[in-house]
């Protein structure tokens, strides 16, 4: 055999090698014995199980703000004071160097509402548009990431997607866990404030917020009841800045007098109480009276030396929670769950799925198979073109294994679309080759082969520009059903294919 | 051993208007149908839930469906059973106010086993329709370009256009009629069918008009060709469907559907349409 004249044959051959050892379980790292399909290859969703969310960020972003001569907490403030529902953390004005900058508000508000609040802040404003700046997406991701590594929903994945018309998504990928699980951890910003609640002479109570997540420097574990602090905690440690603050203001509202210690009480009139609250996305979750030791410490100013305060809560399950938000961070803007997608898939539907897949695709070469035997009753013909055909979906299945694809059901109906336009091809050069009987000389085979790979090369361009928009748009599942057909005709067209036709020729003795 | 008796076929007998007026008109029938859906439902196809919005959910129910009816408050479209999977059905809501979340807790009350949850809210599943016309529009004017580049003639170009152009709009036209909904796999499949369409006319192109020799000889030749692709192909995703149907793979399901249809109307748009087209531009040159 001539190696030159059979380098086609050659490189089918050493693909071929090379892709079952990549997808064979010998190179596989897994160690489960249980899954019959046990090969070295990744799924996705669909295969495996577990929950997709796409969401946006709820929010509008006021481009070119000229924040000159104004303090950005000042700022906030005051147009903070339009929407009496919102809480600080609802609005952030970024200001540059030269005093121009965004203001971002996180809230469903109408547009006229949030252009209103600007103009009476005195702000001028360049463009105002939905969606986030890229600082708070870079933020979200980050902090999403933390609160999947906290939470113990391992392998979840965070990424960002942009549709054609400019709006920007969070895709959030979790295997293995069911949608609430994961809507659960997502659906609130996770945004823990310390708030105090004070008598005052004016009005019937007070509160101030005294601590946010930006205060605190580092977060313990959580604590089980004990005999002085009566339910499951979480110790932290507040940052110098937020420890002089803290200090500051319950010095000023009367929480460093050991009278107003344990006043948190059902006995005593509600705009008597001495309270702190803790505050779970504008929720109070947790009340409780100071403790005579920190009011002593406040009360001497020692509190700035050691910077402990204990964040408690009803029950183990919420301050788990507690201690996640804590750690994580609140996310800079909310996700809007209701304008997006939500996918999920339990693991054993998925290990149906791919089970099925498999079976279906097996089933269709089947098909194939039986009918070129039929159609050509030679097996010199038939029988190499069904091995090449079966060889473009193990080599792309090598491939897509190398690159690390996560095959998704999109991505098998792509294998099965290479299976039909490479069997339509190879047809075409048996075709070719064969016409009008025998064929002679390799002369007369090498002119018809031409023919025939002129017209298989035409349908590839074709198909190729004919799927390229979809591998570019970002329209879900039809984008990886594009890449790998894609992929699957160009393997087909510069090496599989024209192999076959290499084989043709050895097999009918061409010298 | 078989092979197509493509000589039996009696082109001789008919007129190029005889045999491409077949599938001209339902081409124009499909184009009405089209048209007449888009003036009755504001959309020429029937979009699915992942255009319009809405929840698929995949659940057990251990008593049937009468459970699942009296179970969700919110308008039911669909209820479908899995074949493979006892008491296993897919259950689909094209409503835009009922949220996954209710239909989850639903299902946990009622002590469903939830396996799979699918849901698009409607300004996305707006997004993704605009997206996947454009994708289309896109493939096929690709498609167009590709091939009047590659014969450089306008009659034969348009005439494998124009068989492409068939091989999509029957295809929809016949979904409608069925009440097959358009989504993300049915517009792959049409994506597909785009391929396979271009396959087999540009087989029968290059035969008739690069190759020597009697013009009947060489269309006999792509016929005998282009029946084996495309019998092979069909038989392979008739099977493909038939056991994606039992088996409750949506998505290969309705790829599948889509694409039988496109294969039996690729041979006529292939052989009636492009094939008359043909020989009347050949004629001409003579």
């Amino acid at each position: 055999m001539n190696i030159r004249s059979n380098w086609r044959i050659l490189a089918l051959s050493i693909l071929l090698i090379l892709s079952v050892i990549v997808i064979s379980p010998i190179g596989s790292t897994s160690t489960s014995t249980s899954d019959s399909l046990d090969l070295n290859l990744s799924y996705g969703l669909d295969l495996s199980g577990g929950t997709r969310v796409r969401a946006p960020l709820v929010g509008w972003t006021a481009e070119e703000v000229s924040f000159v001569g104004y303090q950005e907490s000042n700022v906030e403030e005051t147009v903070l004071s339009q929407f009496p529902s919102l809480s600080r953390s609802d609005v952030d004005a970024k200001i540059g160097s030269d005093g121009i900058g965004t203001f971002e508000i996180f809230a469903d508000i109408p547009v006229e509402d949030f252009k209103l609040a600007l103009s009476r802040a005195n702000l001028s404003y360049g463009e105002i548009r939905p969606g986030v700046t890229t600082q708070t997406r870079k933020t979200t991701l980050e902090v999403l990431n933390k609160k999947f590594d906290e939470s113990g929903l391992t392998g979840a994945t965070v990424q960002q997607s942009t549709t054609p018309s400019g709006q920007y998504f969070i895709i959030i990928e979790v295997p293995n866990y069911n949608s609430n699980e994961v809507r659960k951890l997502v659906e609130k910003r996770g945004s823990v404030e310390v708030m105090i609640q004070f008598p005052t002479e004016t009005k019937e109570w007070g509160t101030v917020v005294v601590l946010t997540q930006d205060d605190i420097a580092t977060v313990g574990t959580v604590q089980d009841p004990t005999v002085s602090i009566g339910s499951p905690h979480v110790p932290v440690t507040l940052t110098e800045e937020g420890a002089s603050n803290f200090q500051m203001y319950m010095q000023q509202y009367g929480f460093s007098s050991q009278s107003n210690s344990n006043s948190c009480t059902n006995s005593i009139p509600r705009e008597l109480r001495y309270c702190i609250h803790t505050v779970l996305d504008g929720d109070i979750v947790y009340s409780a009276s100071i403790s005579p030791g920190l009011s002593t410490s406040l009360a001497k100013g020692e509190f700035i030396n050691s910077k402990n305060f204990v964040m408690t809560s009803t029950n183990r399950t919420n301050a788990d929670s507690l201690r996640l938000n804590l750690r994580a961070g609140a996310l800079p803007a909310p996700l809007d769950l209701d304008s997006g997608t939500i996918n999920f898939v339990s693991p054993s539907l998925a290990e149906n799925f791919k089970i099925y897949s498999f079976l279906i695709g097996l089933i269709a070469i089947l098909a194939v198979a039986a009918v070129v035997f039929f159609r050509y009753g030679e097996i010199k013909v038939a029988f190499p073109m069904v091995i090449t055909a079966l060889s473009e979906v193990i080599i792309l299945l090598g491939f897509s294994s190398g690159i690390g694809l996560a095959l998704d059901l999109s991505h098998i109906a792509g294998f099965i679309a290479v299976i039909g336009t490479g069997v339509d091809d190879l047809i075409i050069i048996a075709d070719e080759v064969m016409a009008e009987g025998s064929v002679s000389s390799a002369r007369i085979f090498r002119n018809r082969f031409r023919a025939a790979f002129w017209i298989i090369g035409a349908a590839a361009v074709t198909t190729i520009v004919a799927l390229s928009p979809l591998a570019v748009l970002s329209l879900g599942d039809l984008r990886g059903f594009a890449i790998v057909t894609i992929l699957g005709v160009l393997i087909g067209v510069l090496i599989t294919r024209p192999a076959y036709g290499d084989i043709l020729k050895l097999l009918l003795k061409l010298k | 051993m078989f092979e197509f008796n493509v000589e039996s076929f009696p082109f001789k007998k008919y007129s190029n208007k005889q045999l491409a007026s077949i599938p001209l008109t339902l081409l124009l029938v499909s184009i009405l149908i089209l048209g007449g859906w888009f003036i009755a439902t504001g959309s020429p196809v029937n979009p699915g839930i992942e255009f319009t919005g809405g929840t698929e959910i995949t659940l057990i129910s251990d008593g049937g469906t009468d459970p699942i009816y009296s179970t969700f408050n919110w308008p039911i479209d669909s209820i479908r059973p899995i074949a493979t999977q006892t008491n296993a059905y897919i259950v689909t809501f094209q409503s835009s106010t009922v949220q996954p979340e209710q239909l989850e807790l639903a299902s946990s009350n009622a002590g469903f086993e939830v396996l799979a949850v699918q849901s698009t809210s409607p300004s996305f599943g707006a997004e993704s329709q605009t997206l996947a016309l454009l994708g289309i529009m896109m493939a096929f004017i690709g498609m167009a370009i590709v091939v009047f580049f590659l014969f450089r003639k306008l009659v034969p170009s348009l005439a494998v256009v124009l068989s492409a152009l068939g091989d999509i709009l029957i295809p929809l036209a016949i979904m409608n009629l069925l009440g097959i909904q358009l989504s993300l796999g049915t517009v792959a499949a049409l994506l597909m069918l785009i391929g396979y369409s271009v396959d087999s006319d540009i087989l029968l192109t290059n035969h008739i008009l690069k190759r020597k020799g009697n013009f009947y000889e060489s269309t006999y030749n792509a016929m005998r060709t282009g029946l084996t692709m495309t019998f092979t192909s069909l038989s392979a995703i008739t099977v493909m469907t038939i056991s994606s149907f039992l088996f409750g793979v949506d998505l290969l399901t309705s790829i599948g559907v889509v694409l039988i249809f496109g294969l039996l109307v690729d041979l006529l748009n292939t052989y009636l349409l492009n094939f008359s087209l043909l020989r009347w531009y050949v004629e001409g040159l003579q």
